[in-house]
């Protein structure tokens, strides 16, 4: 779930940017009778020389496709899938058997190798993966490693992150680097987040784990600080900031439109947001049309979100061959021809270094000498108890 | 105090280029029963609106008991009307329906309760108080609607083709309580009607209107017996119209040729000889004789076939036909023993019934 | 041949074809989603999966923490102040439209339901372009010099116009539709018998279209408790609506037993509005000519 309203925004913007961002239209009954009564799955035995992949929409480049399908000679047959939840419910459902490779970001590879779902691979097996940017892979990057070990689960493909885009005529530069900025009665009136529930607690949680000095102390679970594994004092304090904040805010936005329009009039001066206004801003400043200049604090003191998306060859996989054309399938995505295909076509950033393909305007307006920070973001997951975090963010909301 | 309950001074009313009320003047006495009568079109009932208050006129004045209310609107005027539908409430009961008019004055409770109780009981409706309208019938709807408009006792009461929407047996019954309710209170009554019928039972004076104008106002045996034009002669009674020439004037009569025969008249104003004019006859003065028998001395006569014989009950219409092929229609009581069609018969009058005019459009 | 056709002539057999629609509508486009949402209403949610531990916790939830009561009670407030306010407008213009619109009738109701012509949020942009920090009427301030105006941006006067805009046909329909068939002379007769305009309209104007009215109240009064896209896009930070909350539940938190509590406890309240609204009707006072015989 978490990861879905990303991934519905990237693929909004190639087809149709005035999609809602999941607004909360109506809460049908019958939708949701629909999403319980099991996941549609496809028959997909039937052929033998079929790549049955289970995938986001938005990565499917159809040269690229055509391409591998004519020189492998398999039929590449794509079924798509909206949030990290619906996929991981399909491959459950017996998809295994149904699904040669499958996409997910964040922590979700590692619950899917948990499941049983994926299995094990061979990072050798993608030559293409020697050109990713340190920050995306192990040891900085272990996500896609099994816990505590060096198997790897999955393998990288493209990133993204969730900073905060800055009005710089009207926030001071040292305001900006702290997530605080988005808290800061100096600006008030002028503030804009998404309507959102999960990514406004974990970026606030973030700050107020810093605050707390809780973000760097031994975690209940043992594990690294994960701003969507809080604890309940975390939440409280959460609670606290967010209601804060709400006498700040201008408004919580639900679609693109709305971040370019109050941005571009002046109106909002900071919101976080996945880059795409940021770009639209620097590229409306470059022609002039907008006399101040956007920045975009990827990775705040405290710390930013983001995600990794990756390939995983499904659990169902036995077959040396199929394994092989699973394997020269992700290579083929890797390669910088396609990931130049994606950055250009579908506005998604690569864990390839691909720069030396790219002008300087577009490093610029992809954040890709910053890709450091990358591994410092905390990646995208599902709130630890959804249950808890809903009665955060209603509380907010009622206050 | 005068006697005028109404007075309406030139007034006129025009619909964009159509004058539906032509400069109209007229005054109704206290307890008079007016009717207007015309055709569809002639302007009566917008004449009507005008003195309720519903339209504004353009140019001319009203006065109701001495006051001009010609700017009024039509809750001050105390006028009470009946409409041609009933135009009852369908949400009030038959009770609230009467009493709207005491309830808009604010007249107190006690008051209402004793004018309920007199209006139900002159009106014969007691009882249905408690009833709504769509359960009683026609008639029982049209005397709500009356006694609605009565129980304020207003200073006139207006009626709008109240009785064209019930059927002739109740019409005829309805006629005769109406008129009997307008004299026992006294409050004048406006009539509109297009039957002349209901007009010359009803009325004391009748108006007679014709594209938005007075043709004739006068009581109502004059306006049948006397009328003062062709229109008039043509629309109130039944009447053959002979179109002819003025052959001779002598003493008061003309001698008219008309289908190559020759009858007298009293002599037509503003026609002199050779002039065309237009003959009225009521069909009732005109009498059917055997053929060969011998008329009254001095009496007009026109031979003819009788043609058919519409028997009514107490009379009869003859159809006579000329030898030119021109119908005379003669009412009488069925008085003519085994007369069947094809008989040739003779159709004779006193020359001193029926009314010439000069020839409209001749 | 001869079977099947004999089969389709028996009075029994047509019966059902022709009722079968409608009944399988009702049962899946009516009773199936209700009953569900009830069932889920005593079920319970864990990290996007549902079990079915029978319990009455999300009731407690609903009505005993005040916070959702909140959002309740906010949505029926603004309920009654856009019907009110739809209301007021509407009756002018549908009195206007069926007196005196003449044969532009049927087109001038049209034009008024051309909102719908559009998407939802299209509609909301268009809003927000006319309202917004730098919508027309904000922009058009600026060119004489004056501030722009706060209240028509983010806040819950904008939602509520929002809402009323978009429910306001509903109102300005069933009023339209009632007075068409409004006998317009029995004003005449209540202005004859002594009744002042204002007067004759509240005596009879407004109860012989009660009904019509009281149809345009719920159509306009139950959406508005259930609305939830117009707050998110207009009400700003602090104007979450019930159902905003209760589409939340589905769509982002997953905690679908809550929403299905949320959903009964509307439907409930939903109910008590129509039930109020159907006490107020009595067919013989609206001059249904059927009734009471």
């Amino acid at each position: 779930m978490t990861t879905s309203d990303r991934k519905t925004l990237l693929a909004a913007k190639a087809f149709n940017r005035r999609t809602v961002l999941k607004s909360g239209a109506a809460a049908s009954a019958v939708g949701f009778t629909a999403k319980a009564t099991g996941p549609f799955v496809r028959d997909a035995h039937a052929a033998e020389l079929e790549l049955r992949v289970l995938m986001w929409a938005n990565y499917n480049v159809e040269s690229t496709v055509t391409a591998f399908e004519q020189q492998h000679g398999v039929r590449f047959a794509p079924t798509y899938f909206d949030g990290n939840s619906e996929a991981f419910n399909k491959m459950k459902a017996g998809g295994t058997q149904d699904f040669d490779l499958v996409q997910a970001d964040g922590h979700w590879p590692r619950t899917y190798h948990k499941q049983g779902l994926t299995q094990i691979v061979d990072p050798a097996k993608v030559p293409n993966l020697a050109n990713a940017y340190p920050a995306c892979v192990p040891p900085k990057y272990t996500l896609d490693q099994v816990e505590g070990g060096t198997d790897w689960v999955a393998i990288p493909n493209c990133w993204g992150g969730y900073g905060v885009t800055i009005n710089t005529s009207m926030v001071d530069a040292a305001d900006a680097e702290s997530i605080e900025v988005l808290y800061n009665e100096k600006y008030k009136g002028h503030i804009i987040t998404s309507a959102r529930f999960e990514e406004n607690i974990a970026e606030t949680g973030i700050l107020v784990a810093d605050r707390m000095g809780t973000r760097d102390a031994a975690r209940p679970d043992g594990k690294p600080f994960n701003p969507y594994v809080l604890t309940d004092e975390e939440l409280e304090e959460c609670k606290t900031w967010l209601i804060k904040q709400k006498g700040l805010l201008l408004t919580r936005y639900v679609e693109y439109d709305m971040v370019d329009r109050l941005m571009i009039s002046g109106q909002a001066w900071m919101s976080p947001e996945w880059g795409i206004t940021f770009r639209r801003l620097l590229a409306m400043h470059r022609n002039g049309e907008l006399d101040w200049q956007a920045r975009h604090v990827l990775k705040p003191t405290e710390g930013g979100l983001g995600w990794i998306d990756n390939w995983m060859i499904s659990s169902g996989v036995e077959d040396a061959e199929k394994r092989e054309i699973c394997y020269a399938w992700i290579n083929n995505f890797l390669s910088d021809e396609n990931m130049l295909k994606v950055l250009r076509e579908e506005g998604t950033s690569s864990v390839i270094d691909i720069r030396k393909h790219l002008t300087e305007i577009e490093i610029e307006d992809f954040l890709l000498n910053e890709t450091e920070q990358i591994s410092g973001l905390y990646m995208f997951d599902q709130p630890s108890s959804p249950e808890k975090w809903e009665r955060v963010w209603s509380e907010v909301e009622a206050a | 105090m005068t006697n005028v309950a109404v007075g309406l001074q030139g007034l006129t009313k025009r619909f964009g280029r159509t004058v539906a009320v032509d400069r109209v003047t007229l005054e109704i006495d206290q307890g008079e029963f007016f009717s207007l009568l015309g055709p569809s079109g002639s302007g009566k009932t917008t004449l009507l609106r005008i003195i309720a208050g519903l339209e504004d006129p353009d140019e001319g004045r009203i006065v109701i008991d001495g006051k001009d209310v010609t700017g009024l609107p039509p809750y001050a005027r105390k006028v009470g009307m009946v409409f041609q539908d009933f135009l009852l409430f369908p949400h009030m009961t038959v009770g609230e329906n009467i009493l709207f008019p005491l309830r808009m004055q604010g007249a107190p409770r006690a008051e209402r309760d004793e004018r309920l109780g007199w209006i139900v009981k002159l009106l014969h409706i007691d009882g249905l108080e408690e009833r709504f309208p769509h359960q009683l019938s026609g008639g029982q709807q049209q005397r709500v609607a009356l006694a609605r408009g009565l129980i304020s006792r207003p200073a006139l009461l207006l009626l709008d083709e109240p009785l064209a929407n019930l059927d002739r047996e109740l019409r005829k019954e309805m006629e005769v309580e109406v008129r009997r309710y307008q004299r026992e209170l006294g409050i004048p009554f406006v009539y509109v009607t297009h039957n002349q019928e209901e007009a010359l039972t009803m009325s004391d004076r009748i108006a007679v209107m014709r594209v938005g104008r007075f043709e004739q106002v006068a009581p109502k045996f004059e306006v049948y017996s006397d009328p003062a034009t062709a229109f008039v002669a043509s629309f109130v009674g039944h009447a053959n119209r002979m179109r002819g020439r003025v052959a001779a004037l002598e003493g008061g009569r003309a001698t008219i040729d008309w289908d190559g025969a020759r009858f007298a008249v009293p002599a037509p104003g503003g026609a002199g000889v050779g002039a065309a004019v237009d003959v009225f006859v009521k069909c009732e003065r005109l009498t059917v004789l055997p053929s060969g028998s011998a008329a009254p001395a001095g009496a007009n006569r026109l031979d003819g076939v009788l043609r058919d014989v519409i028997f009514k009950g107490q009379i009869a219409d003859y159809i006579v036909a000329r030898p030119s092929g021109v119908e005379i229609v003669v009412s009488e009581a069925a008085s003519l023993p085994r007369a069947k069609a094809g008989d040739t018969v003779l159709i004779t009058w006193a020359p001193d019934t029926g009314h010439g005019f000069p020839a409209e459009g001749a | 041949m001869a079977a099947p056709r004999r089969l389709f002539y028996r009075s029994e057999t047509r019966f059902l074809l022709l009722g079968l629609p409608g009944v399988m509508f009702v049962v899946f486009f009516l009773l199936f989603p209700i009953v569900s949402v009830i069932v889920f209403s005593f079920w319970r949610t864990e990290s996007y999966e549902i079990y079915a531990d029978w319990n009455l916790d999300n009731y407690r939830t609903v009505l005993f923490e005040g916070t959702y009561l909140t959002f309740l009670w906010r949505s029926i407030v603004t309920a009654v102040v856009v019907t009110a306010a739809c209301l007021v407008y509407a009756w002018p213009v549908a009195y206007f439209i069926a007196k005196y619109g003449g044969r532009y009738r049927l087109l001038l109701v049209l034009a008024l339901a051309a909102p719908f012509f559009t998407g939802a949020v299209l509609r909301l942009s268009a809003l927000q372009a006319i309202m917004g920090p730098i919508g027309v009427i904000n922009m058009a301030l600026g060119m004489f010099g004056l501030p722009a105006v706060e209240f028509l941006m983010f806040n819950k006067f904008a939602s509520g116009i929002g809402i009323a805009y978009l429910y306001l046909p509903f109102m300005v329909t069933a009023i339209y539709l009632s007075l068409l068939n409004f006998n317009f002379q029995l004003l005449n007769v209540a202005k004859v018998n002594g009744a002042r305009p204002w007067r004759a309209f509240l005596t009879v104007t407004w109860p012989l279209n009660w009904i019509g009215t009281a149809i345009g109240i719920t159509l306009v009064f139950i959406p508005c408790l259930a609305e939830s896209l117009t707050p998110t896009f207009l009400g700003g930070p602090s104007g979450k609506l019930y159902g905003s909350v209760l589409g939340l539940q589905f769509d982002q938190t997953g905690t679908w037993a809550l929403g299905s509590a949320m959903g009964v406890l509307l439907f409930a309240v939903c109910c008590v509005v129509i039930a109020v609204m159907w006490w107020t009707i009595d067919l013989r006072r609206t001059g249904f000519t059927g009734a009471g015989r």
